[in-house]
């Protein structure tokens, strides 16, 4: 991206929802690449959220 | 499976998109986008059963890894309003409420899906609330986006003739849902009539046009009446479909009026969920 094209996440907070079930079980809205970095890092097994993280790793 | 369309009807989309936006305006004067089909001039504010006026507004506009694997990063854009009332609405307050988030300018976000196209993303996608009720504002930034973008129009599948005719041929794949599997249930949790004919209507319509991918919502309590039914008929009415069963409800919005939808789907209806999808040979997707 060059120094001047427009950011697309500018002006604007990024949000992810999460809803905690009391067996541990994470529910997830909303999840932005930065967020599911950090599930990752919170459960390195959780297969489902690796592959999102792969996917976002598509961005610059 | 379909191809994709050809170069020149690619190419032509943004133009094509920008005339079919000019009709969508003029059509608020008696609007019928969406399967209610109530008539309401939109032009003069909040009007119908959406309650949604002439300009879009929206509540989101981000990069996300939430949906389909094939479709991610995708640049997703929420706008305000929708024409169901869903109980269980993860986005109530702004999907019932037209008036949420910020004023919708087309150019702007366009400018920003274009950057995020630049840097890496796959798609972009339009979605609410639901984005029929805005089909004249997704319509003019369809028409500022690449032509080679990969568009995604994210549905609810209660559409009207008049939002199809306008849509045909501008999105490159519908990410619809399949809420209900009964016209019963949808009835008591979103306050629509004639769901079913409507939805399976749109999805046989859909599938014939692009790339069609079906979504549905386990809901608790709502296996045997809802998933069982939808399945079944996504297994003869459109076999080979993709499909996605998401399994991530939560007892959001006004969920507690309804006993059966105060809690998370069990692993045990998880289980038998997947196990009638698999038996029925769906294709399913992550």
């Amino acid at each position: 991206m060059s120094a001047d094209a427009p950011n697309p996440n500018a002006a604007e907070p990024l949000t992810t929802e999460f809803l905690l079930l009391p067996d541990g079980t994470v529910l997830v809205q909303n999840l932005t690449p930065a967020m599911a970095a950090i599930l990752l890092e919170l459960n390195p097994d959780e297969e489902a959220i690796r592959r999102r993280v792969t996917a976002g790793q598509a961005m610059d | 499976m379909i191809a994709p369309p050809p170069a020149a009807t690619r190419a032509a989309r943004p133009a094509r998109a920008r005339d079919n936006a000019v009709r969508a305006r003029e059509l608020l004067s008696a609007c019928r986008f969406c399967a209610h089909e109530c008539g309401a001039d939109r032009r003069g504010g909040p009007a119908g059963l959406c309650h949604a006026g002439a300009e879009a507004r929206f509540f989101g506009a981000q990069i996300e890894v939430t949906d389909e694997l094939e479709l991610i990063p995708t640049y997703a854009i929420a706008l305000s309003g929708c024409d169901l009332r869903c109980a269980f609405c993860i986005t109530g307050a702004e999907s019932w409420n037209a008036g949420a988030g910020q004023a919708f300018d087309a150019a702007a976000i366009a400018r920003r899906a274009r950057a995020a196209l630049d840097r890496g993303a796959r798609t972009v996608m339009v979605l609410g609330g639901e984005p029929t009720v805005h089909l004249p504002a997704a319509l003019e930034l369809v028409s500022l986006l690449p032509a080679e973008a990969r568009l995604v129009w994210k549905t609810n599948a209660h559409g009207g003739p008049a939002a199809r005719e306008l849509l045909d041929g501008i999105f490159d794949v519908w990410l619809a849902d399949l809420k209900f599997g009964n016209d019963a249930c949808a009835r008591s949790l979103a306050r629509i009539s004639n769901y079913s004919a409507i939805a399976r209507g749109n999805l046989l319509w859909a599938a014939g046009r692009g790339e069609l991918i079906v979504r549905h919502l386990l809901m608790p309590g709502h296996l045997e009446c809802c998933w069982k039914p939808a399945a079944q008929w996504l297994a003869a009415a459109l076999p080979g479909v993709k499909t996605n069963l998401r399994g991530a409800f939560w007892p959001a919005w006004q969920s507690r009026r309804h006993p059966e939808m105060r809690r998370a789907v069990s692993p045990a209806e998880s289980e038998a969920a997947w196990a009638w999808a698999r038996d029925l040979g769906l294709n399913l997707i992550p």
